[in-house]
């Protein structure tokens, strides 16, 4: 069971904008993809879900080549895309195909798991951000995918929900034993939640390096060494002033 | 009394104000009728002390009386009828048209290259100038009249259909992408419950515009008909006949619209909109 990227590149009109990227997870690893705005990171991300299937290379799942959306991969998305006509209960189950009773159990299990028993009836209007991101995860997971593709997830949030939330992606993994695939440009989300980083850089984005991130769990947000990382990173990404 | 209680409670005494205010909001249906309730009285005093004169504007009771004329020997139910039934026919052809027309336009990108110019080109006809048309073709019986008032629905229900479907948020669609959902699927399950807000603003301006056709076939030749009741008027020197027709024409057309508005918002409960909050 592993996720592979091989030589992936992606060209936009007459601009390129990923190269040559190559990676392999391993069966429940978090692998953050960071950078700065603009070198790919979407882009990479879009290609291994098989939503865009016009880039160069392979994209292998459990070793074999897999240019199509795949049951085995869920996508959260930066923003949360909920359905606005569909109760939270029917978004979570949006995307299975079981009989009524069945989808309406899984879906309030998994919307248990993200803490929102008692809003099954609610519409999408009537929820928070934070509540709304809540059901898209809670929608990604209802269908027990092998890989969770992150991207940004929380970066319209704000900074408590977002940690509570980061949290909560670490509850899954490690329930579900998930692997993971995030992409942030947030150096301490990446930090706090993955195992390995891989660093994206330049236009077109290449893998400037691939770090591994050497903390047990739980992290401490404030950890040095954590900030030692953050250190490192920045230099590495030439912004020796913290970004904002 | 509760005021001497808590003299530094602010809080509190603005609780024990607060049902005063109350009592005096005003509903605002009764704000919008003070107005035309003020017009109608002076309206009916001018008619009696004469001022007006009652060949070309009788006193609002002759009308309402007229009505009520109409009521008791029956002949008003045929001509609100007959008028109904052709505005319901010819909405429902228009707009099963333009939805089906629509869709196809809206979906493929190929269909709208094809269709849409020449729809386009249609509409900029006025829809009247058809008139003629459709006698030479039909006669003056209802097939005539019917697709008048169809070819008035179809376009803004057309034009409708076809945006909503256009302004589908591309990033939902991924979603049921993501989800490996078919184009059939994507279509039952995203496009169509996401366009429906617009299909039904493209309802209400159809029944609108139906009204207003419906008239005009009716203008144009009908032995009965709350338009032929609008002709009856004018060659007998009856203006009370006339008003009252077009008394029942506004009664009846806020009524349909009501119907719609209702579907309308059952349908869209779930739009998070300003009318709402």
């Amino acid at each position: 069971m592993s996720l592979q990227v091989r030589n992936v590149s992606k060209e936009f009109e007459n601009r390129k904008a990923i190269e040559n990227i190559s990676f392999s997870t391993e069966r429940g690893e978090i692998i953050g993809i960071l950078g700065t705005s603009g070198c790919g990171k979407s882009t990479l991300l879009r290609a291994v879900s098989g939503l865009d299937t016009s880039y160069s290379g392979d994209v292998l799942l459990d070793g074999h080549v897999c240019k199509h959306v795949d049951e085995r991969l869920g996508f959260i998305f930066q923003q949360p895309r909920l359905m606005p006509w569909l109760s939270v209960i029917d978004n979570v189950s949006f995307g299975l195909n079981d009989r009524k009773e069945e989808k309406q159990e899984k879906a309030g299990r998994y919307l248990d798991l993200v803490g929102l028993k008692g809003n099954e009836r609610d519409f999408p209007k009537q929820l928070s951000g934070g509540m709304a991101q809540r059901v898209a995860i809670a929608r990604a997971l209802v269908t027990s995918p092998e890989y969770l593709l992150l991207d940004e997830p929380f970066s319209a949030l704000d900074a408590f929900t977002k940690m509570k939330l980061q949290d909560l992606v670490l509850e899954i993994w490690e329930a579900y034993e998930t692997t993971i695939l995030l992409v942030t440009h947030d150096i301490e989300e990446a930090l706090y939640l993955c195992d390995r980083l891989i660093i994206l850089k330049g236009q077109p984005g290449t893998i400037d390096e691939e770090l591994f991130i050497d903390e047990p769990r739980p992290r401490s947000r404030g950890s040095a060494k954590l900030a030692a990382y953050k250190e490192h990173i920045l230099n590495r990404l030439e912004l020796t002033t913290p970004v904002n | 009394m509760a005021r001497q209680g808590h003299s530094e409670a602010l809080p509190l005494r603005r609780l024990v104000r607060a049902p005063n205010k109350k009592k005096l909001t005003v509903h605002p249906a009764i704000i919008g009728s003070i107005l035309p309730i003020l017009l109608l009285f002076i309206w009916e005093g001018l008619s009696r002390l004469d001022v007006l004169p009652t060949y070309l504007l009788p006193a609002p009771t002759v009308i309402v009386n007229t009505i009520i004329e109409l009521g008791a020997d029956g002949s008003l139910w045929g001509h609100i009828g007959i008028t109904l039934y052709r505005i319901f026919l010819g909405f429902l052809l228009g707009s099963g048209a333009a939805l089906l027309l629509g869709s196809v336009v809206g979906f493929y990108r190929k269909a709208e290259q094809f269709f849409d110019p020449i729809i386009q080109a249609f509409r900029s006809i006025p829809s009247l100038a058809w008139v003629p048309l459709f006698i030479l073709w039909m006669g003056i019986a209802e097939a005539s009249k019917v697709t008048l008032i169809a070819v008035g629905v179809f376009f803004p229900v057309y034009l409708n259909v076809v945006s909503g479907i256009l302004s589908v948020d591309r990033q939902l669609i991924e979603v049921g992408k993501m989800y490996g959902l078919s184009s059939f699927q994507l279509v039952k399950r995203i496009i169509l419950p996401a366009s429906l807000p617009s299909f039904l603003v493209g309802l209400r301006s159809g029944l609108g515009l139906g009204w207003m056709f419906v008239v005009a076939a009716e203008l144009m030749g009908a032995s009965q008909g709350l338009g032929y009741l609008l002709v009856l008027g004018q060659n007998t020197y009856s203006p009370e006949l006339i008003i009252a027709s077009i008394v029942l024409f506004a009664v009846l057309g806020k009524l349909t619209d009501a119907v719609l508005k209702k579907v309308e918002s059952k349908s869209l409960h779930w739009q998070d909109r300003m009318e709402q909050r």
